[in-house]
């Protein structure tokens, strides 16, 4: 019984880390119909630049707060100089290879000044696990799931109470009826990036107790997430939440009873069965392209 | 650049019709080595060099080899095997080196055998430990090893599992890798020799944050001791899930787990055991002592700790040694005629005593053997010798 | 009309393509403050392409758009709105998926801070103009009848603030009886002092409410003049008003 638990609440932790990641994919796509697909180095710069500035001696809300800060102007910076040049031609996908190759850049500058060992975050919620019905977890992993539904919540709000929230409805919904209204649609597109790069960021620095932070971490994570938000249908931030945290359950479960071998063949495998079923992924919308 | 590459490519052709023969007669007085300089493995590039160079220092101090100064040239490789075999080439036909010494990954190594045969030039492994590197098959044999052989590791892990545990029982966790999948049968060879069996065996990922499940197993088939192949990483990640289920097998580890395993998991790490053939840690001989200030000198070495793959060290500059009497005792720069020489050098070095150093069997192209393998122990963030520890 | 006064919106030579095909071919237009215009022709002829290049929509390829002298011509559509140019476009091309109030405070989006003190009377004054968004506030803006769409997309468009309402074939679906209460609101707007300008299928209405009209025809205009002028005009009666019912 202790098993089923344990698999259970461990899946929920790694599930919860997909999560956030597709959160930030979910805000990026609904504006801007485009992503970073450097956005799991998002959460690496994160991680590494809080460990980098702890290094440095400042204090730890500081280090976080820059850290963050930081992250933020990569995503804004990265909207301008790699999506936004091809925003203008419908249906262009120049951006892919842009985001995907400033990833790889990323990820190779910070091997080479980051060094390429794994650092700790430290954390005072991965020192002790605790036993629930017989099963070990760390309160950090506990939190990440929270973290990620409470973010949902957040969003939702956002949403629905204030002109910016309401306006990134409207860039997601028609841009250019949203654009004929007033709202400055690339300034959105812009926001909106700089949002998912803070979550990212704020993500990175929640998990990094529990995986560590190193040059790479981002990368299989990034991967990940994108196909939870996918299959959890990019236009819904609930929707790839809980397709994040089955996602991560799933995982666990084929860990347990099949084997680790089999977990990636076995994961990707549903992506593609439920892609095949529902499109547009399990509560997603149809997306409307207009011409 | 084409033009380059075809020229290139035309007399390593022409060299290798010749039956793998020397440019010259007399090769020049250098040593060289491809390792990881850059990469994630730096830190073994780093060893190979600070032990080469300070062997090299000391054989120059003394004279040089045969009246002429030693020179060491490292190249970049890392870790990818297509540019270890360049590098070879280019250590053993551009500058035409007497002998190299080898570098950190096993798969390099095994790239490198074919192009170093071509050649003919003796080559020395100081770190990468895969069986097959030195034991391939070949007649005459160019590649040697002053470092740990993955099939001797795997014996000395059991036997110091077996001690450790009143029932024999004995549970496998490895890396889903070349280096791990290649040293699982070598693990369950030595079992068998003591006539046992592992009572469960796991494969784990890179990058897994989990191990939950399959430390599960491992618990419920009855483990006392858990041996572990793989690196600090992940390593970290096992102690965490060993304290989440609330079990503690006494831990054994070759050496992925001599980085910084001891930062990543703190207290858990505490006396985990792992294999090396050297530690700079803790009260070191006077030789050692001295070398270590001269680490701090020349490498900006602060702390024993920042000393990362030790091991390393000691390899290379135990391996730079027994070269250059090779040479001496060869009386030539001869590449053929130093082959010969390495099976009748006789050395006190740092890891070991060398008498001989090497024997003409395929088994014996390594140097150290394993009763001069070492047992470390992580305690309160450092791996220090065992008898430094309170551990067992 | 003083014919020397500055044109609220002064169009000319205005030239839109679409990749070789030319929608609109130098087209002059001009709407005075307070006045109320209309622009009647066949479908195709280009008259939503030149609402859509006014608004900032569509790139003009050629001519200039100016807005009370200002050049607005290569403005994106968001800053045009800041010009006072408020689109209400065909099909209304509402925020579905949101609520009615949430459409009405994205019309308000551009306001500047100056602005906001006003908002909740203007709120109030495009509420009273449609009653029936003040019942259906809560409501998502998609499940609202055609009719009552319309009039959010009217709502939206004031809450601006504009100088100049620019109305897209707002009749298309729209069944006659909520026609018959939607012009005259159009009428009491432009009484208190909004300049209108009308792209309209139905000519018969638009020419009843309008003070002047354009005539479209394969993207150019032919025909220009007082709405009476066009209405009594011959070719404008065979073409445009004699098969239309109004």
């Amino acid at each position: 019984m202790s098993e089923v638990v344990q698999y259970f609440l461990a899946g929920l932790g790694i599930g919860g880390i997909y999560a956030l990641v597709a959160i930030g994919f979910h805000i990026m796509w609904s504006s801007a119909k485009a992503v970073n697909f450097a956005h799991g180095d998002t959460l690496m710069l994160g991680a590494v630049l809080t460990i980098v500035f702890l290094d440095f001696g400042l204090p730890i809300a500081i280090a976080i707060a820059l850290a963050i800060l930081v992250g933020m102007l990569f995503g804004v910076v990265l909207e301008r100089v790699a999506i936004r040049p091809f925003a203008t031609q419908a249906r262009s996908i120049g951006w892919m290879l842009t985001t995907i190759a400033i990833g790889i850049m990323l990820e190779s500058y910070t091997t080479i000044s980051f060094g390429a060992f794994a650092r700790p975050l430290p954390s005072p919620l991965v020192e002790n696990p605790v036993i629930i019905l017989g099963a070990g977890i760390y309160p950090q992993e506990l939190l990440i799931p929270i973290a990620a539904i409470a973010i949902v919540a957040v969003l939702h709000v956002f949403q629905r109470r204030t002109q910016l929230g309401r306006a990134m409805r409207a860039v997601a919904y028609n841009r250019e009826a949203a654009g004929i209204v007033g709202i400055n649609v690339t300034g959105i597109a812009m926001i909106s990036f700089a949002m998912a790069s803070a979550l990212g960021g704020l993500s990175g620095i929640l998990v990094a107790p529990v995986i560590q932070a190193s040059a790479t971490m981002g990368l299989l994570l990034g991967i990940k997430g994108f196909a939870v938000a996918i299959i959890g249908g990019i236009t819904s931030a609930p929707g790839v939440v809980i397709a994040g945290l089955l996602y991560g359950v799933i995982e666990k479960f084929v860990d347990g009873y099949i084997s680790t071998a089999a977990r990636e063949a076995v994961g990707f495998s549903i992506v593609i069965l439920v892609l095949m079923i529902w499109p547009q992924g399990l509560f997603g919308r149809k997306e409307i392209v207009k011409v | 650049m084409i033009t380059r590459t075809v020229i290139a490519g035309a007399i390593t052709a022409a060299l290798a019709l010749q039956g793998g023969a020397s440019i010259a007669d007399e090769a020049n007085a250098c040593i060289g080595n491809s390792g990881p300089v850059t990469g994630p493995a730096a830190f073994g590039g780093k060893a190979i060099r600070m032990g080469a160079e300070l062997a090299v220092e000391d054989i120059n101090a003394a004279g040089g080899v045969l009246g002429q100064e030693l020179e060491f040239i490292q190249y970049d490789d890392a870790g990818a095997p297509p540019r270890g075999v360049d590098n070879v080439r280019r250590i053993g036909l551009a500058d035409n080196c007497v002998a190299m010494i080898g570098g950190y990954h096993s798969t390099v190594a095994l790239a490198q055998r074919d192009p170093i045969h071509e050649i003919g030039m003796p080559y020395v492994g100081t770190i990468a430990a895969n069986t097959k590197v030195i034991e391939n098959g070949r007649d005459p044999n160019y590649m040697f090893r002053v470092s740990a052989k993955d099939r001797w590791v795997t014996k000395f892990l059991v036997a110091e599992g077996m001690q450790r545990s009143a029932n024999n029982a004995i549970g496998i966790m490895y890396e889903n890798t070349g280096w791990g999948k290649g040293a699982y049968p070598d693990l369950q060879n030595a079992l068998r020799e003591q006539g046992l069996e592992e009572v469960g065996a796991e494969t784990f990922n890179w990058e897994d944050t989990d191990m939950t499940p399959q430390l599960i197993r491992l618990r419920d088939a009855g483990a006392e001791v858990l041996i572990m192949w793989g690196l600090d990483r992940e390593g970290n990640q096992i102690l965490r899930s060993l304290q989440k289920i609330g079990w503690s097998p006494q831990v054994i580890g070759a050496w992925g787990f001599a980085g910084n395993l001891g930062e990543l998991a703190g207290e858990l790490a505490n006396c985990a055991l792992i294999m090396q053939t050297y530690s700079w840690m803790g009260e070191l001989e006077p030789s050692a002592q001295a070398l270590y200030d001269r680490m701090q000198e020349d490498f900006g070495i602060g702390s024993q700790e920042e000393i990362r793959m030790g091991s390393g060290v000691a390899n290379a500059y135990d391996a730079v040694h027994i070269i250059a009497k090779a040479i001496e005792i060869a009386g030539s720069f001869d590449r053929a005629k130093v082959y010969d020489a390495l099976f009748e050098v006789e050395h006190e070095g740092l890891v070991t005593s060398y008498s001989p150093a090497f024997e003409r069997t395929e088994e014996r192209h390594d140097a150290i053997l394993p009763e001069a393998y070492k047992l470390t122990a992580w305690y309160d963030g450092k791996l220090l010798p065992l008898d430094q520890t309170p551990c067992e | 009309m003083n014919n020397r006064e500055v044109p609220l919106l002064e169009v000319e030579n205005l030239s839109v393509s679409y990749g070789k095909v030319e929608a609109v071919r130098s087209v002059s237009l001009r709407v005075m403050a307070g006045d109320f215009v209309s622009i009647i022709g066949n479908n195709g002829a280009g008259k939503s392409s030149t609402l859509k290049a006014i608004a900032g929509v569509v790139k003009p390829s050629g001519g200039s758009i100016r807005m009370e002298g200002k050049e607005v011509g290569s403005l994106p559509p968001h800053k045009v709105v800041r010009h006072g140019i408020s689109l209400i476009p065909e099909g209304r091309q509402l925020f579905a998926d949101q609520t009615v109030y949430d459409n009405l405070m994205l019309g308000a989006y551009s306001r500047r801070r100056e602005e906001a003190g006003s908002l909740e009377t203007d709120l109030d004054r495009v509420i009273e103009l449609f009653p029936i968004l003040g019942e259906r506030r809560g409501q998502i803006a998609g499940s609202l009848s055609g009719g009552e769409q319309q009039m959010l997309a009217l709502a939206r468009g004031l809450l601006s603030r504009p100088k100049l309402l620019m109305i897209d074939e707002m009749s298309l679906g729209l069944a006659p009886r909520i026609l018959a209460t939607l012009f005259p609101v159009l009428e009491r707007l432009n009484r208190e002092g909004l300049a209108i300008l009308l792209v309209e299928q139905l000519a018969t209405l638009a020419l009843k409410v309008s003070l002047r009209g354009y005539v479209f025809e394969n993207s150019r205009i032919t025909i220009s003049g007082s709405a009476d002028d066009l209405a009594s005009n011959r070719q404008v009666i065979e073409a445009y008003l004699g098969r239309r019912a109004a």
